[in-house]
């Protein structure tokens, strides 16, 4: 495969060119040798979920059925609730973790941290039935982490807490209708393991329903929760100007990435090496830069300005620059090749949670309660590997762009109140309803290897801009579209149909930034997708409809993880269109795939799936979808 | 000449050579539209096992087949350029004289259509799409020569 | 150097693309009795059945001789041998000379001596000619009877079942197939023929061939007395060689009989060898000679002749006895001794409920035969078996292992 078609990025380009020359593999080179990849598994046909196994099913004929008798439409349907239990685990340990440092922070036993979103905590508090009045911000806090631990600790059957607090009446009313309501996030996540296991649930239907709970279960438990928290935490983003790519990286630096997922880390460690900057220069260095990978980045790059370095699939890249003194990671879509990587090039890999743990990284525990030590030791680390650094190896790519991010709902609907004070969707409400905006689309989640590395995110985006899309972004999705400069309010002039560009061009102006908003909002990271659903319910209220009315898609162009899987079935099942740019493992089964991209699925639900791989044709599909909801609204 | 050569010791049963090959010789030559499509298709390698050694077995192409002189209708031929014991389709009546003769068991009846199928060594391809699809490489496309020079080393370095 | 080919069928083509293959340069000149291209002679039940065209018949390209660089010569009945002038006599009276000579002149349907068989509407089918012959006299809805119940006689009923006849088989012994096939196989062949309409009648004895003023078939009598009506009668009698007309030669005493070669496919006389239906075959069972007319011996035995006579040595492998039919589209495959007369044979048989039917007979440890009915898939590794010669440690080890090769072949030690 030629370099231009394993990614569009051009840095990216640059130093697989160097991967290339220097005999070094990396993700791409590992895709060629697994393939042709494993039929049956492609197909969703292969189950070992029991020691008579492992079992695949013949897609052409015999055997079609396994050893205990499960046919190919169990075995799929079970293979894919397994994998969006997987995603949802992820995202619900996360939010897991960070309530758990709030009712630390709050009763003051990780006093390294302090809570930053004073703001957020009074509205999550009222919200959720607190009387706010007359409490300092750590009682408050309290009250609020003991209402978030009951999304875990109920052990009724009424909806779980964060889902009762936050999901509109009419989608608890539907959800119910169809046995999903999620009563407890633990309990969910346990219940799709026991469902899934030998001589369990056959009826490939009822395992798609527990499916669709395994995505409200992520929606609430995961997204919604990680996200409330972590404003509470950390503050809630504002718009930032920032740069992206791996020309962020800088030669006479010390270049410390943070690649993972929660901010608890990262927040610290972007804190050190601010305050270690003096160090630094004694070792030589001109400073500390630091910059994302991944969602962590997303993070410290939506409240700090952090620049970005790249994405998913170019994770290994920025090791290959040489310049990456040390790569701190925490949770999720961290290769574990990076140890590899590092070892040809230059850097320090650091591990520092219980559960990512990599052969041949240096692990460094990271508590709340010891965070600022443990966060001072990995940046010393840094310093100490930047002066191993063989500044004749350093090879940056000169590929940056500026972005503006920080685009969280609170923020968007601050610059709409620059136009309208009083009421402030009106604006947007208004230019959708005369059509100046057809509609919105959220593109999220990863980078896949199997795709050209930021191609169908970027094409599709502009294409759907040039339609009058309004686009919001989070993830790698994010990234890659700041990569390619839609970030910025220049794209908008560039790109954006006309009517899309004077919308952007009147709340970008009022809002001081002299120019348009850019064409697309990036909301934050993957937890953060919760942010796009407070928008649409907050839109749906205002106009009186209900979420799965509104003229809006969503999007995975590049899905890649499970995770992608159990948020994608969280807008399904909150009743949006949800496109999947490659298809999910499940096409063994034409009940299953059938489901799933049905029109049963989207009478019952409002949502479902439409897997395109073509991007021409996948915006033609979210336009067709967005013109119909706009006819039904009658705008 | 490269033959398809086979070194069970690696290989694990997996069944992936049979999936490629069904699909190869299905319509599309594509897994997921052959799927979506429900064509039918069957596979001309099959994995066999005797509990210890697992093959991955199909038509030798032999020296000198008996299928080919059993063959009452010049369906089977060798072909004496590319060794190849070509198959075709038209000619064949069923009448599984082939399936008598063949001594590795390769030859597959379609008992709907009332014609055999049998490894054609995929002439749509460089390397036929069983030895592809190999993950571990138990059955490779390569010269005799080539393939005993690598098993010689293998032995010498791992006795 | 001359190479002389009797016979443009199985055994004879085989030769011949044999000795081209080794031989560039010297001349090769093939005779046959009959006016076509090499075509197989298997697909006249096919085509007689409707299954096949006269065109698919044809075992090779039209431009097969010209390419091999081949002098075929049709419609040339070889009359007599002389192997001291190393010349061959035609009926036409041309004369062929040859350096070496191969008899493949195959084998020519029994015409019992019944009274009245030279009737109208009497045939056996062998060649081509007798196919288009048959073609143009059946009529859908009439009778036809067809005497005898082997295997060519089957498939001819089967054939005029197939083009809408009523088709009474008469059989003379107790079971069809009785060459081939033991009582229980038989019999489920025989409810197949049953199923697809064809009347089976066992023990019977045809005495004569019943016909009308204008000496067109009427119908069979029986020494019974009964008489089965029959607008069309097939005799299918089995075959006799084709060697009469080497009387002089000593190779044969009356013609008739089945030429005498050792492995090299040599007769008793210097420069002449014979393959094909009209000698006898090498068996690798017995290791002795016997009669077995079946088209990949003619093959097999044909690329041997043909390799000796290029100069090269090869010796023919033996063979054993086999056929494969279906009948309903039901499959019957069966090889080796599959009906053990003598001590010391074990019989292992089994139905299964879909069923399909197996036999194995062992004699010593060895597979010696078997019988395969409905499922027939992979019957070749059970021929390669026997075959081999290959000893098993027990009966039982070899009936019970799934039909693969990888078991069966017990390669599992193969290092
Ligand atoms: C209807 C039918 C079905 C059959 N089905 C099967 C089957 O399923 N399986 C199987 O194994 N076998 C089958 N056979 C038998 C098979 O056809 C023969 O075994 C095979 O054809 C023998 O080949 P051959 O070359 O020895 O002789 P033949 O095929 O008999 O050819 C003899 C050749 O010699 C020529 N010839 C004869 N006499 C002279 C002469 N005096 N001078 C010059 N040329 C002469 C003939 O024209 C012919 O070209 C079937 C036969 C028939 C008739
Ligand atoms: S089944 Fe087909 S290929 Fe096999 S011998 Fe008969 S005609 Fe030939």
């Amino acid at each position: 495969m030629s370099i231009e078609n394993k990614t569009i990025d051009r840095a990216a380009q640059e130093m697989l060119r160097r991967t290339q020359a220097d005999g070094v593999e990396v993700v791409w080179d590992r895709l060629e040798a697994q393939e042709p990849q494993c039929g049956f598994g492609t197909l969703g046909l292969c189950c070992r979920n029991c020691l008579q196994g492992p079992c695949r099913i013949n897609p052409f004929g015999k055997p079609d059925r396994g050893v205990c008798g499960a046919d190919a439409h169990t075995i799929v349907a079970r293979n894919l609730l397994r994998s969006l239990a997987g995603g949802a685990a992820a995202h619900v340990d996360h939010a897991y973790d960070v309530l758990e440092a709030l009712k630390k922070i709050a009763e003051g036993s990780a006093a390294d941290y302090e809570l930053k979103g004073e703001e957020k905590l009074k509205a999550v508090a009222a919200k959720i039935g607190l009387d706010t009045a007359n409490k300092d911000k750590n009682t408050l806090a309290q009250e609020v982490a003991a209402r978030a631990y009951e999304t875990f600790t109920s052990h009724s059957s009424e909806p779980m807490a964060w889902l009762k607090y936050w999901a509109p009446a009419e989608r608890i009313e539907t959800w119910t209708k169809l046995g999903v309501v999620p009563r407890n996030a633990d309990r969910e996540i346990r219940e799709a393991m026991h469902q899934t296991t030998m001589g369990m649930d056959a009826d490939p239907v009822n395992l798609l329903l527990a499916g669709i709970k395994q995505g409200i279960v992520d929606g609430f438990a995961g997204l919604k929760l990680a996200t409330d928290m972590q404003d509470i935490i950390f503050g809630t983003p504002q718009p930032v100007t920032t740069q992206t790519n791996l020309g962020v990286l800088k030669k006479e630096y010390i270049n410390v990435v943070v690649h993972g997922h929660v901010p608890l880390l990262s927040e610290k460690i972007v804190q050190w090496c601010r305050e270690l900057e003096e160090d630094a220069k004694e070792a030589g260095a001109a400073g500390i830069n630091v910059a994302g990978i991944c969602c962590t980045g997303n993070e410290v790059l939506m409240r700090q300005g952090i620049p970005s370095a790249t994405n998913f699939l170019g994770q290994e890249l920025a090791l290959a620059t040489g310049a990456v003194d040390l790569m701190v990671v925490d949770v999720q879509c961290i290769m574990p090749s990076l140890t590899n990587i590092a070892q040809c090039y230059h850097g320090e890999i650091v591990t520092t949670m219980p559960i990512t743990k990599i052969p041949g990284a240096d692990h460094v525990p990271f508590s709340f309660e010891e965070a600022d030590q443990q966060a001072e030791k990995i940046v010393r680390k840094a310093i100490a590997s930047f002066k191993r650094r063989d500044m004749a190896r350093v090879k940056i790519p000169d590929e940056k762009a500026d972005i503006i991010a920080g685009f969280s709902t609170e923020a968007i609907v601050g610059a709409l109140s620059k136009v309208d004070e009083s009421d402030p969707l009106k604006p947007l409400v208004d230019a959708i309803k005369s059509g100046a905006i057809l509609g919105a689309v959220g593109t999220v989640g990863c980078n896949n290897v199997k795709i050209t590395q930021d191609l169908m995110h970027v094409e599709m985006v502009k294409k759907l801009v040039a339609n009058d899309v309004l686009v919001v972004a989070t993830g790698c999705s994010a990234h890659a579209l700041g990569k390619a400069g839609l970030l910025h309010p220049n794209a908008t002039n560039e790109f954006a149909g006309e009517g899309l560009k004077a919308v952007l061009t009147v709340v970008g102006e009022a809002a001081g930034l002299g120019g348009p908003l850019p064409p697309v909002l990036h909301m934050g990271s993957c937890v953060d997708n919760s942010r796009i659903g407070d928008l649409l319910m907050a839109l749906a209220d205002y106009l009186g409809v209900n979420v799965k009315d509104l003229p809006v898609a969503a999007s995975a162009p590049e899905p890649q993880h499970e995770k992608a899987l159990s948020i994608g079935t969280w807008a399904v099942a909150m009743g949006i269109f949800t496109h999947l740019g490659l298809p999910p493992q499940v096409l063994g089964s034409d009940v299953v795939a059938g489901t799933l991209t049905g029109d049963k699925l989207e009478s019952l639900i409002g949502g479902k799936f439409y897997v395109e791989t073509d991007a021409k044709a996948a915006v033609e599909g979210i336009i067709e979808h967005i013109k119909a909801k706009r006819q039904a609204l009658g705008i | 000449m490269e033959q398809i050569l086979i070194n069970p010791d690696r290989c694990l049963s997996c069944h992936s050579c049979e999936l490629a090959c069904a699909v190869e010789h299905a319509l599309s030559k594509e897994l997921l539209a052959a799927v979506l499509g429900k064509e039918s298709t069957k596979p001309r390698i099959f994995v066999e096992t005797d509990g210890e050694t697992n093959l991955p077995l199909q038509c030798r192409h032999c020296q000198e087949p008996m299928c080919v002189n059993a063959c009452m209708t010049g369906a089977l031929a060798k072909d004496s350029t590319t060794g190849k014991v070509l198959f075709h389709q038209d000619k064949c009546v069923g009448c599984w004289m082939c399936v008598m003769t063949c001594p590795f068991g390769a030859i597959e009846q379609d008992m709907s259509q009332k014609v055999i199928s049998k490894c054609d060594r995929c002439p749509d391809r460089e390397q036929p799409a069983c030895a592809d699809a190999c993950p571990t490489g138990a059955i490779r496309y390569t010269k005799v020569a080539d393939f005993a020079h690598d098993q010689r080393k293998h032995y010498l370095t791992n006795w | 150097m001359a190479y002389l080919i009797l016979g443009n069928s199985a055994a004879g083509i085989a030769a011949a693309e044999r000795i081209r293959q080794i031989d560039k340069n010297n001349s090769i000149t093939i005779l046959s009795d009959e006016p076509h291209a090499a075509y197989s002679r298997c697909l006249t039940s096919y085509y007689l059945g409707g299954q096949v065209t006269e065109q698919d018949m044809y075992l090779r390209a039209n431009n097969f001789y010209q390419a091999m660089g081949i002098s075929f010569q049709p419609n040339q009945k070889a009359a007599a041998v002389n192997p001291d002038k190393k010349q061959v006599v035609t009926n036409q009276d041309n004369i062929y000379s040859y350096d070496k000579l191969l008899i493949a002149t195959g084998a020519s349907a029994n015409r019992p001596s019944l009274p009245g068989i030279e009737s109208d509407g009497v045939f056996s089918l062998r060649t081509m000619d007798d196919a288009k012959a048959i073609e143009v006299a059946c009529q859908s809805g009439r009778q036809a009877v067809v005497l005898g119940g082997g295997l060519v006689s089957l498939k001819v009923a089967a054939a005029l079942n197939q083009r809408g006849m009523n088709v009474t088989v008469l059989v003379g012994s107790n079971r069809v197939m009785s060459q081939n096939l033991g009582d229980t196989a038989a019999a489920l062949v025989e409810e197949q023929l049953a199923h697809i309409g064809i009347t089976v009648k066992k023990g019977t004895r045809p005495v004569s061939i019943e016909s009308d003023a204008d000496g067109t078939v009427t119908g069979v009598k029986l020494r019974n007395g009964d008489v089965y009506q029959a607008d069309l009668v097939i005799v299918g009698k089995g075959v006799r060689p084709n060697s009469s007309f080497l009387k002089e030669t000593g190779l044969v005493n009356g013609g008739g009989e089945p030429l005498k070669v050792n492995r090299r496919q040599e007769t008793a006389l210097q420069n002449i060898y014979a393959a094909g239906d009209v000698a006898l075959t090498y068996n690798i069972l017995d290791e002795n000679y016997s009669y077995s007319a079946i088209w990949p011996n003619a093959l097999e035995q044909g690329g041997v002749a043909g390799t000796n006579m290029a100069g090269l040595t090869r010796e023919y492998p033996g063979s054993i006895p086999m056929n494969s039919a279906s009948f309903g589209g039901v499959p019957v495959i069966a090889a080796g001794i599959t009906q053990p007369r003598a001590e010391g044979y074990t019989l292992i048989e089994e139905k299964d409920a879909k069923g399909n039917y197996r036999m194995l007979v062992l004699a010593d440890g060895r597979l010696v035969g078997f019988t395969l009915f409905g499922d027939t898939s992979r019957a070749g590794l059970y021929t390669g078996i026997i075959k081999s010669r290959k000893q098993f440690p027990s009966d039982q080890a070899l009936w019970q292992k799934p039909r693969n090769y990888l078991s069966l072949a017990g390669i599992s030690t193969y290092q």
